[in-house]
């Protein structure tokens, strides 16, 4: 009797550790209704790695690498969907993985590819902007050089002018 | 006259001339050499097992020979990237098309690149007497709205199916 009234806490205080430790343990069972967040979920990320490939094309990327990703996300998307199913949820699970993986290594490829392409119409903007600027100094430097070397050929030659007598005027008469 | 007897005047305007000439015909000779822009397009297309128009079935014999090998081919020239949905739905004789309400049999879907084709091969059996239609049908996805819309792009098929 005393041996129980001595474990009954003991058994009390083991029960509530062992509650509480079991509080924040997850056991992850894949179930079709996760399977199908899961795919939702990837046809998002999917959707949004092609939007933004889309506006890296429209800054006039070279979105051939994205667009060979996308594909490749996009198989695994619709055969986890396939699997899915066919009731193999653990495989579609994976597969679901590993589009949303590679959707998001697009998304962010398709990010850099932007930021190139707007670097480079920026500079080719710019090049262009000093190749008129240089262009037209040229021209000018060309037009104001050419006027002096007239004037110079003008002179020469009126200097290089010989006095010559002119017919008496009363020969015409 | 030589060129000796020519005013500074006149010197000025035959260099203006020749330069607007010049110009001119610079302008010509890029507006020749330039294509014109085409209009943007995405066409849809079937072929036969051979990738062929030669020899697509036109009579199959039910338990016979009731399956067809095609070969489906998206062109994209619409200048940018597409995400193209095909869908294959089957019908008969009396189905409405463009687009058709039925539920579709088989979808596939790919990114195209601009000016990039993309075929792949369909096989299809067919179980129903009569005749049949087999209507291909071409969705693009809109990217403002997240949703597939029809690209009224088309094609279909028509299949005699006999008892054997």
């Amino acid at each position: 009797m005393t041996m129980r009234s001595w474990l009954n806490p003991v058994m009390v205080v083991l029960l509530c550790v062992l509650v509480t430790s079991c509080q924040n343990l997850v056991v992850h069972i894949p179930s079709e209704n996760s399977t199908n967040g899961g795919i939702e979920e990837a046809r998002m990320k999917f959707w949004n790695a092609y939007n933004a490939t889309v506006e890296a094309e429209r800054t006039g990327a070279d979105v051939s690498e994205a667009a060979e990703r996308l594909n490749d996300a996009l198989d695994y998307f619709l055969q986890a969907q396939n699997l899915a199913l066919q009731g193999d949820v653990e495989q579609a699970l994976l597969l679901t993985q590993a589009s949303m993986q590679l959707s998001e290594e697009t998304l962010i490829l398709a990010q850099e590819l932007k930021q190139r392409a707007e670097i480079a119409a920026y500079t080719r903007s710019i090049i262009s902007i000093g190749i008129s600027i240089a262009l037209v100094i040229l021209c000018v430097s060309a037009l104001l050089l050419g006027r002096r070397i007239w004037k110079r050929r003008q002179q020469k030659k009126f200097l290089d002018m010989q006095v010559k007598e002119a017919p008496a005027q009363n020969e015409f008469r | 006259m030589s060129s000796d007897d020519m005013g500074d005047e006149e010197k000025a305007i035959a260099v203006t001339v020749l330069s607007a000439i010049v110009v001119l015909a610079g302008l010509l000779v890029y507006t020749s050499l330039t294509p014109v822009p085409q209009k943007p397009f995405i066409s849809l297309y079937y072929l036969d097992s051979e990738k062929k128009t030669e020899n697509l079935p036109e009579l199959l014999i039910l338990g016979e020979n009731n399956t067809v090998l095609l070969w489906v081919g998206v062109e994209n020239y619409m200048g940018k990237i597409e995400y193209s949905s095909v869908l294959v739905k089957i019908g008969n004789g009396t189905s409405p098309v463009n687009p058709s309400p039925a539920d579709p049999a088989y979808s596939f879907e790919k990114v195209l690149l601009d000016k990039e084709t993309w075929e792949f091969p369909l096989t299809i059996t067919i179980n129903q007497t009569g005749t049949n239609r087999i209507i291909f049908e071409l969705w693009l996805f809109d990217e403002s709205e997240n949703v597939f819309t029809y690209s009224k792009s088309w094609c279909s098929l028509w299949l005699d199916v006999l008892e054997s």
